[in-house]
């Protein structure tokens, strides 16, 4: 009886919930509360920023944009709009458990289970009416590929604009001015959507919030140089990208980051690691890693390899310039490295190689991803040049069906053997 | 000193054991379902082989699938780790070792020390593996050992298309109603697994002596099919399917030492 009404009743009790603005308000204020407690104040920041953004977009506060992991998030916080992240979502889904049905429900209505899985999730959660709907959605045309088409449904599916930032191969002056141009346009399409006039000092103002992160943000890099390394993998990959895809140019972003500091910079002091005895050294390719319940990170910090950093976490743009906010947004956006030439990711990825003193190196292959997919045996190749152990890991980041426990550990295990043996 | 070896993989467990660098007994049994009692089982059977008792072992080590659940071992390694030290026992001079088992198919590189370089496993599905060729049996009317003499009698090449064991059973099946020669369709099954696991070992990078082991090794057809898409002569040890038990008690030795 009581299975019955778990299986039945709770799955329709939580899925109401969350469309519920006071559910997000007690899920910041809780987590705040319980994060602090576990001397996690910086995931508790997060947490409260992410249920902040989802309750204001339920409420109808203001224009709800939806935007990718790569779209200039500064200036949408300077144009004062409601940010709603559908990846964010999808791996918050696949967290706790919601991502198989919101899969299913996406695969029923038609979309390929090749498709990035975190598009399949969020597509199913908006079916399911889990996503505030969106009154404006951006997205840039790099590096998901599963991404343009997503929103471009999505866009039609609420008959909303939809603006698709299309970013440049290469790095030029051209190309600059090309993609500013597309910002600029922008900005001014989205004030005239609000019937205001284009606020210049609220957007240089997020800029200058961007570069206060941006400088905790560096500092946290250096002090993952340490060893043994302060922060997990697991969270460096989690919550702490999410800030970095989603929190620059707000003001929880800087308080973000700044604590983190601070908490990172009191375990270093004190000698405390993520993993109780550091033996190797690990650097993690791929944006994202598996979501869902998995053991990738835990066995691997088990047997005292610490994912000390992950490409995702480099910050590899410079300082926001106020002055020229469009200009500034355009010069971060094409400094991606792993947009253009692969040269520009594998010669990123041997410098840290060195930077942080790596024993070996994960590529995670996520299913549905060409942007990874495609440069890994060139990636691997380099580095075995240098003698440097990597392990090229195919799995999914959102979609727990392609998830194998025992090949996984299998595959995790030898490399961790290859790492000893060179020791 | 006496040392052993257990590996217990998807379809098979075996068991090694090992006196300085002489094999004393093995043993090889289906896996089942109770991976502990089946450990047990293999090391009695090699021990009773070898004319000796379970006080008379100084270490064991266990591998495969199964490795951690096996708690008459001191230490579990990967069949990764373990293919690579059985082999470079057989072949020193060995740089590639393909294993080609019950479930999976894996390729290990190694370096003149016998070290593991990279390696490269087949992922989420049965094709290329010893599984795939049992369900082709099946469908063939054959037994495991028959088939590759009796696809060395093969006249015409027969391109099997699909490596999905369910699409390509149900290709053979349609080859069969056609009148296809059974040893033209078990050529066409041997090109198709060799042709997937050397793409697998040309991502890492051949080697020139190549050996092969794991229950397919046992079959003369894939050997040679391998042998043509590898352009290498490929080193069959004389019992293929213990190579990581072997390897496993080659580790047991070092613990002890």
């Amino acid at each position: 009886m009581f299975g019955q009404l778990k299986t039945t009743l709770m799955p329709k009790v939580t899925r109401s919930l969350l469309r519920q603005p006071l559910t997000y308000e007690l899920m910041g204020d809780f987590g705040r509360y319980s994060y602090s407690r576990q001397n996690k104040t910086s995931q508790g920041i997060w947490l409260a920023f992410t249920s902040k953004e989802l309750k204001a977009a339920l409420q109808r506060k203001g224009l709800v944009v939806w935007g990718n992991a790569f779209a200039p998030f500064e200036m949408f916080y300077g144009l004062d709009l409601i940010t709603c992240h559908p990846e964010t979502l999808a791996a918050l889904a696949a967290k706790t458990g919601l991502s198989r049905n919101a899969i299913t429900c996406a695969e029923a209505g038609g979309y390929s289970s090749d498709t990035c899985s975190f598009y399949r999730c969020a597509l199913g959660l908006d079916m399911e009416g889990l996503i505030p709907r969106p009154d404006i959605i951006v997205s840039t045309s790099y590096l998901c590929d599963g991404g343009v088409k997503f929103f471009h449904n999505i866009s039609r599916r609420y008959g909303c604009d939809y603006y698709l930032l299309d970013v440049p191969y290469h790095n030029t002056e051209n190309a600059r001015r090309y993609l500013a141009s597309q910002l600029e346009e922008l900005a001014s399409i989205i004030v005239k959507k609000q019937g205001k006039s284009l606020d210049l000092d609220k957007l240089a103002g997020a800029l200058r919030l961007s570069n206060e992160a941006r400088e905790y943000a560096l500092r946290i890099n250096e002090l993952r140089r340490a060893v043994p390394c302060p922060l997990s993998g697991s969270d460096s990959l989690s919550y702490v990208l999410d800030m970095q895809f989603f929190g620059f140019g707000s003001e929880a972003g800087v308080r973000f980051f700044k604590t983190l500091y601070e908490e990172l910079k009191a375990r270093v002091e004190s000698g405390q690691g993520a993993v109780d005895q550091e033996k190797y050294r690990v650097l993690w390719l791929h944006h994202i890693r598996p979501y869902y319940p998995n053991e990738i990170i835990s066995r691997l910090e088990e047997m005292g390899a610490s994912v000390c950093f992950g490409e995702s976490n480099h910050v590899y743009w410079e300082p926001l310039d106020e002055a020229n906010p469009f200009e500034s947004l355009a010069a971060k956006m094409l400094a991606n490295p792993s947009g253009g030439p692969l040269e520009r990711r594998s010669g990123l990825a041997l410098e840290l190689v060195d930077r942080y003193n790596i024993d070996g190196v994960i590529h995670f292959s996520h299913w549905g991803c060409r942007q990874s997919c495609g440069g890994e045996y060139v990636i691997r190749d380099l580095m075995r040049e240098r003698g440097m152990p990597v392990l090229i890991l195919n799995g999914d980041g959102a979609d727990s069906r392609n998830y194998s426990r025992e090949q996984t550990r299998l595959r995790l295990d030898a490399f961790l053997e290859m790492l000893e043996a060179k020791k | 000193m006496i040392v052993a070896g257990v590996d217990i993989g998807s379809l098979t467990a075996k068991a090694v054991i090992l006196q300085d660098t002489d094999i004393l007994g093995y043993s090889i049994m289906p896996a089942g379902s109770d991976v502990t009692a089946v450990a047990e089982r293999a090391l009695m059977e090699a021990l009773g082989k070898a004319g000796l008792s379970r006080e008379q072992l100084a270490a064991v080590v266990s591998t495969g699938y199964g490795r951690a659940k096996v708690p008459l071992a001191g230490k579990s390694v990967t069949e990764i780790t373990c293919d690579a030290r059985g082999a470079q026992h057989l072949f020193p001079e060995t740089g590639m070792i393909i294993d080609i088992g019950g479930q999976d198919s894996k390729v290990i590189s190694l370096d003149r020390g016998g070290r593991v370089i990279d390696f490269a496993m087949n992922d989420k599905c049965a094709a290329g593996t010893g599984r795939f060729l049992e369900v082709m049996a099946q469908a063939l009317e054959l037994k495991l050992n028959e088939l590759g003499p009796v696809s060395l009698k093969h006249k015409k090449s027969v391109v099997i298309s699909s490596m999905c064991t369910v699409f390509a059973e149900s290709e053979v099946v349609s080859l069969i109603a056609e009148g296809c020669a059974k040893e033209d369709i078990l050529n066409g099954l041997h090109q198709a697994i060799a042709s997937r696991v050397s793409a697998m070992a040309q991502s890492l990078r051949v080697e020139k002596v190549v050996a092969l082991c794991g229950g397919v090794a046992k079959n003369v057809g894939v050997v040679k099919a391998l042998e043509q898409n590898l352009r290498v002569k490929v080193k069959v040890p004389a019992e293929p399917q213990i190579i990581a038990a072997l390897g496993a008690a080659i580790c047991a030795r070092e613990m002890v030492v």
